[in-house]
């Protein structure tokens, strides 16, 4: 197996892991999340017992959304070099490669974010929007994270010196 | 000590050697070889380069081969050691500046009976004519001056003889000599020389450890009719030169039917006469670019010294297919069929390679803003041997980028004008390694700052080879060749990747 295609394998599997632990992780949350999610409004006994499973199945949609956005973006550079593999020194670790993992990086902070706040503000007329607000701006950021140690650990050789630190992190 | 020697005689012979020079940086060469060059015209251009090229590839196989430093290891890039002969790369017959044949022999001072054979030999022309650019295509003349400077107590003779005496230590000793048929310098040094050392060798019963072979070179070339202006009284005209060697080949086919001179003797030649742009009447201006039997030449030379096949064969003759196109298939190989080619195709493209992506990278401080990457952590990073920044590197550096230039433009330049005239060569993509060339010198041949990483496959027709990005892969994924050091340790791998035995994408 070529050298690059191991370690993007190992970097897909580990982003694919994460979208399943995204999309069983609410159902092992305590449920006093979800309801500290509820306005307040929403907090008599009664009512969260009606809406609990809906946030639920919201905050699932939004964790598996950010993972998505992860993967997505982790692929994403990573087929670069498919592409344009770098016919000599400097192309790998500088100029539009490092530009565009940046970009990605924003990118898929952006999209976790949106995407989370898109799946809770559904919910709007029962979760607290400023609950919604802060699980969307930690999951974009959370997703901008993830992506930077998938890169870092799961990109090729080539692309390393595009990612800032993973150089300093690996031997040759 | 090494046991192979290689003597170019005259211009021709100094050109058979650069090209044999060139094929030695590919890799083809032995493990080592004694060269020099015998020219009454020493300033001659094409001397001059082989001189030139001769030092330099000298100087770079020391800077790639300091064991510890800066190795290539067991890479067959500049794998012949060049041994510089103790009296210099190139001696003359006649030493003294402004001699001439009367000077020499002290014409003034002979017995009459001796003075009237001189004058029965040798036309007064010939008896004053200024020996400083050569023989000018008297072979009597050049015959006359090479028995009076070639003689036992002479530099030339006892580097020679002493280094022949002292070599082989139980390996078969071989020596070759090449040179023209139809020159002066050539035509006169080839027999005379090959005959004294065949007489030493048989005097000091050396015969069964030293061999002898030649390379003869037939007419192929020929040069526009002087210039009516004024000149030297005696001027080479190449009209001549088949006559001459019709003379020449008559005097050998007698001569070896009455001795045993060389073990093995390789004739080449041209039909037709490879044209040449410009008439010189020596000296530094006459520096002609390289032509196809040269390579050749240098061929045959390698089958002699470096694959070392049976030394006894005789007479070898080889022709190309015919055709108007001449290719590697055309050419005699040297050990198994493709060696050359590949071995020719890996180091052009070591050069490209390396004066356009890897060079660069290094110079300087330039290295610093790639310590991090993959490629250079793994050969350079915690290579043992000098380190980029020494200056014993930065001096390798540039020393391989002259030198990957000066072989790019040398096989451009036989690729654009060494096959003449109704016949082309096929040996390198000229058109992707140089822009028009209008000119006669070759250092004036303007290498292109960039070959694509789809050209890269195209360099050596007709077989594609690796692309740049494979090559790069190579360095960033493949292990170190064991043995090697500093910048040696990148060479090697980088001329590894480039014979096609690379790994990654």
């Amino acid at each position: 197996m070529r050298h690059w295609m191991m370690s993007f394998l190992v970097g897909l599997v580990i982003a694919l892991v994460l979208v399943v632990v995204a999309w069983l992780a609410p159902a092992l949350l305590p449920t006093t999340i979800m309801e500290g999610m509820l306005q307040p409004s929403y907090r008599m006994e009664e009512l969260v017992a009606r809406f609990v499973p809906e946030v639920t199945a919201a905050m699932q949609r939004a964790l598996a959304s950010s993972a998505i956005a992860v993967l997505a973006g982790y692929v994403a550079i990573s087929l670069v070099h498919l592409f344009a593999r770098p016919t000599g020194p400097g192309e790998a670790g500088a100029g539009w490669r490092r530009v565009a993992w940046a970009i990605l990086l924003v990118v898929v902070a952006i999209a976790a974010a949106v995407g989370a706040y898109a799946h809770l503000g559904v919910w709007l007329t029962i979760t607290d929007d400023l609950a919604a607000q802060k699980w969307a701006a930690s999951l974009g950021l959370a997703a901008a994270v993830l992506y930077w140690v998938l890169t870092t650990f799961g990109s090729e050789r080539m692309m390393r010196p595009a990612v800032p630190l993973a150089t300093r992190i690996y031997p040759a | 000590m090494t046991a192979n020697f290689l003597l170019g005689i005259g211009g021709t012979g100094a050109k058979c050697v650069e090209a044999f020079v060139r094929l030695a940086h590919c890799g083809l060469g032995p493990d080592a070889a004694w060269i020099g060059l015998l020219d009454q015209d020493r300033a001659n251009g094409n001397a001059a380069r082989a001189m030139r090229v001769l030092a330099e590839a000298s100087d770079l196989r020391a800077a790639f081969r300091a064991s510890g430093t800066n190795d290539l290891g067991p890479s067959r890039l500049l794998r012949t050691a060049i041994e510089r002969p103790r009296a210099g790369w190139s001696w003359a017959p006649e030493e003294r500046s402004s001699a001439s044949l009367a000077t020499s022999v002290g014409y003034g001072g002979l017995p009459p009976a001796e003075a009237a054979i001189a004058d029965a030999l040798f036309s007064r022309e010939e008896r004053h004519l200024q020996l400083d650019e050569g023989f000018r295509q008297r072979p009597a003349l050049g015959a006359a001056l090479t028995l009076q400077g070639v003689t036992p107590e002479s530099d030339v003779w006892r580097d020679l003889l002493g280094a022949l005496q002292s070599a082989g230590q139980g390996e078969e000793v071989r020596v070759l000599l090449v040179a023209s048929v139809f020159g002066g310098t050539g035509a006169a040094g080839f027999p005379t020389v090959a005959r004294l050392l065949r007489k030493a060798i048989e005097d000091r019963g050396l015969r069964g450890r030293v061999k002898l072979g030649g390379v003869l070179m037939l007419p192929y070339f020929a040069f526009p009719t002087p210039p009516h202006e004024d000149g030297p009284a005696i001027r080479p005209d190449s009209s001549v030169f088949l006559m001459q060697a019709r003379g020449a080949l008559e005097h050998y086919a007698g001569l070896f039917r009455a001795e045993t001179v060389f073990e093995t003797l390789y004739v080449l030649g041209s039909d037709p006469l490879v044209p040449l742009g410009t008439y010189s009447d020596g000296g530094s201006l006459q520096a002609n670019p390289p032509l196809l039997p040269e390579l050749v030449a240098a061929l045959a030379a390698v089958d002699f010294l470096s694959v070392r096949g049976d030394a006894e064969r005789g007479v070898v003759a080889t022709r190309t297919g015919g055709g108007e196109t001449v290719g590697w298939d055309d050419l005699p190989d040297a050990g198994t069929r493709g060696t050359v080619r590949e071995h020719v195709a890996a180091a052009i493209r070591t050069a490209v390679a390396w004066r356009q992506q890897y060079a660069p990278a290094l110079r300087g401080d330039a290295w610093t803003r790639h310590r991090r990457e993959a490629w250079f952590k793994r050969h350079l990073g915690r290579a043992t041997g000098d380190p980029v920044r020494a200056d014993a590197s930065q001096r390798a550096i540039e020393l391989m980028t002259k030198s990957s230039e000066d072989l790019l433009r040398w096989f451009v330049a036989l690729e654009r004008g060494g096959a003449g005239a109704g016949r082309r060569l096929a040996l390198v993509a000229d058109d992707l390694l140089a822009r028009a060339w209008t000119s006669h010198d070759v250092g004036a041949i303007s290498l292109v700052p960039d070959v694509g990483n789809a050209d890269f496959t195209r360099l050596v027709p007709p077989l594609s080879g690796p692309r740049l990005s494979d090559v790069f892969s190579s360095l960033t994924y493949g292990r170190p060749m064991e043995g090697t050091a500093g910048l040696g340790r990148l060479a090697a791998s980088l001329h590894a990747a480039c014979l096609g035995r690379h790994e990654g994408a």
